[in-house]
């Protein structure tokens, strides 16, 4: 009520329009709607308050982790270290790494053999397919040509996260580097009496010189097969994968590593399942 | 309509933790030795805890696609392996209590407590192996490998931290700091979850990177506030003794802050006070530490960059989860960037 005795409407507490950012959607004037957290004390946001030295220092701390581990994955995924140009650490980083990489390699045939076994030899549950093997069944006739399965997928993180100390093997397939993002071409020859099936796992872009260890059972108890060359294609770049299967061979699963003789390192697995 | 945050994080810190027991307690052996051994190690899991570990490895898993029983095994790893890690920290810091009660150490001496972490801890190995049956050969020895990395990445965290303690150190910087917990606490409480429940739900095939980023400052956030209930937390809900850090000497983001605020005179008496063992400190040296963070405001301080942490945490959520559909899980974990600072 006014002093006339008339009603007027109050005096309105904003007199302009509001044209500020931060104004929008019901904020209160001068206060970043978009601020977060509601509930940070005052006197602590800036770049020079707490919360933003904690913020820097926390994004300075994460960036070096994860650049030390991208440098430790991309000096062990380029085939060999040179000894000058690293510091003594990474040194002996890279050489627990080739330790843990042996390890590994018998776990992992041990692994892939008993999948195999199980009927499971695509790294797959049962219930939820996964496409990570490429597999392929060779004819039974001498000379079967598995079809070329194309291009490796690459199945691992685009980049890795490791640190300098991680000297786990895995690291450096996980790397990112311009030749694990190549494709290899692969062909499977199986040679064989009776029917066979073959499964293949095999890091991308790793396919200069490789060698493949005798196929065994993972009970160790039948004979090895040993008849099995790779061959690098000088045209296409093709990698060929020969193996005989002698006659009357026990059935059975036989898996073997595929490694660079270079560095000793894992590439990848065969396996081949015999049928009666 | 959509519950509160914090309301739908401790649902669903209920609902994944209720999964996640059963199997808990299943793998939890039992037998003989019961007395010296079973019986002891069940005690810590028995106890209750959050289960945010579980339920964050669940969560992800599911806000990516996949299936919250694909995620379970690892979950119960998680949680045996957890146990494993606290008995081992009570016997290293000569803890008193743990979740309300005393610990393994002080019921049935440093001997028994020691083995008891070594049984859990090789507890923990047979979910990841029974993975196989479920998961395929493959996966399995993902994920074993990154449990793996971040079992080796926690003793690396907890060395520094122990040898810091050592060594009385006194010329610590907050980054030191930040590097040590992203060690020893973040790796395996949210890092690791966050990885490996994305490893599940898409077959190995996420860019795990960003669960470092995000996991980090989730976890850096969730550290500081510990650190920080520990000096002004309620006991009964924290369930550890308070101004229990500095009893045994704990280089937290408040004493450091504290420590580069001291005078000359200040520090050295620091440095006197933290370099007895725990069972030989002053309860008036504590006081006076006490004190003396209190004056510097470093507990303001250190919520300040928790705050600052977990606000970096929710822009690291955004950027990893940010094109998934909405979900439940989706919203516990954004929600958890703020239930960390509010969980007192």
């Amino acid at each position: 009520m006014s002093d006339d005795g008339r009603m007027k409407r109050p005096k309105l507490e904003r007199q302009e329009p509001v044209r500020g950012f931060t104004g929008l959607f019901g904020a209160r004037p001068g206060r970043n709607p978009f601020a977060w957290p509601p509930s940070a004390p005052p006197g602590g946001a800036g770049p020079e308050g707490p919360v933003g030295r904690g913020v820097n220092l926390g994004y300075r701390v994460i960036d070096d982790y994860i650049k030390q581990g991208e440098q430790a994955a991309r000096a062990f995924q380029q085939g060999g270290y040179r000894p000058e140009t690293v510091t003594e650490d990474m040194q002996a980083m890279t050489e627990r790494m080739v330790g843990y990489a042996t390890d590994f390699a018998a776990l992992w045939v041990e692994m892939f053999g008993l999948a195999a076994a199980n009927g499971a030899s695509r790294g797959q549950s049962p219930e939820q397919p996964i496409p990570p093997f490429r597999t392929t069944a060779a004819r039974p006739e001498t000379g079967g040509t598995a079809p070329d399965p194309g291009p490796t997928p690459n199945t691992r993180p685009a980049t890795d996260t490791r640190p300098a100390t991680d000297t786990r093997p895995a690291a450096a397939a996980h790397a990112p580097s311009p030749q694990a993002r190549e494709h290899t071409r692969v062909a499977v020859q199986v040679s064989s009496a009776g029917r066979t099936e073959v499964t293949l796992d095999l890091q991308p872009g790793a396919h200069e010189g490789l060698v493949v260890h005798d196929l065994r059972d993972a009970a160790g108890d039948k004979p090895r097969i040993e008849e099995i060359t790779v061959e690098n294609g000088q045209a296409d770049g093709r990698l060929t994968i020969r193996i005989r299967v002698p006659d009357g061979h026990p059935e059975g699963v036989y898996s073997g590593m595929i490694l660079d003789p270079s560095t000793n390192l894992p590439k990848g697995t065969v396996s081949l399942r015999v049928e009666g | 309509m959509n519950e509160a945050p914090s309301d739908l994080v401790r649902e669903m810190l209920d609902e994944y933790g209720a999964l996640v027991r059963p199997d808990l307690e299943r793998y939890l052996a039992r037998g003989e030795p019961r007395r010296y051994l079973y019986d002891i190690a069940a005690d810590y899991p028995l106890r209750g805890g959050r289960m945010l570990r579980p339920s964050l490895c669940i969560a992800t898993a599911r806000a990516l696609g996949g299936d919250a029983e694909d995620a379970v095994n690892t979950a119960v790893a998680l949680e045996l392996m957890h146990n494993a890690f606290l008995v081992h920290d009570d016997v290293e810091d000569d803890g008193e209590e743990r979740r309300g009660r005393p610990t393994l150490n002080a019921l049935h001496g440093v001997a028994v407590a020691v083995n008891v972490g070594d049984a859990l801890a090789v507890m923990s190995l047979r979910p990841l192996i029974d993975n196989r049956k479920r998961l395929g050969p493959r996966l399995t020895l993902r994920v074993l490998e990154e449990t793996e990395l971040m079992a080796r990445e926690s003793v690396e965290g907890q060395a520094i931290e122990l040898g810091w303690r050592r060594d009385n150190a006194v010329d610590l910087g907050e980054d030191d700091y930040l590097r040590m917990i992203l060690k020893k606490t973040c790796w395996y409480t949210t890092i690791y979850p966050s990885r490996v429940g994305a490893l599940i739900a898409t077959r190995d095939g996420a860019d795990l990177e960003r669960m470092v980023r995000f996991g980090f400052f989730l976890g850096a956030a969730f550290q500081i506030e510990d650190d920080i209930l520990n000096l002004v937390g309620d006991k009964k809900k924290y369930g550890k003794e308070i101004d229990g850090d500095i009893w045994e000497g704990k280089r937290t983001l408040m004493l450091i802050h504290t420590m580069g605020r001291a005078s000359r005179e200040e520090r050295d008496r620091l440095r006197a006070a933290l370099a007895a063992p725990r069972s030989e400190r002053r309860g008036d040296d504590v006081e006076w530490i006490r004190g003396l963070i209190d004056r510097n405001e470093s507990v303001q301080y250190a919520r300040q960059v928790a705050h600052g942490l977990a606000g970096a945490a929710l822009h690291e959520f955004s950027l990893v989860f940010g094109d998934l559909p909405e979900s439940r899980d989706k919203r516990f974990i954004e929600g958890l960037t703020t239930w960390m600072l509010n969980r007192a």
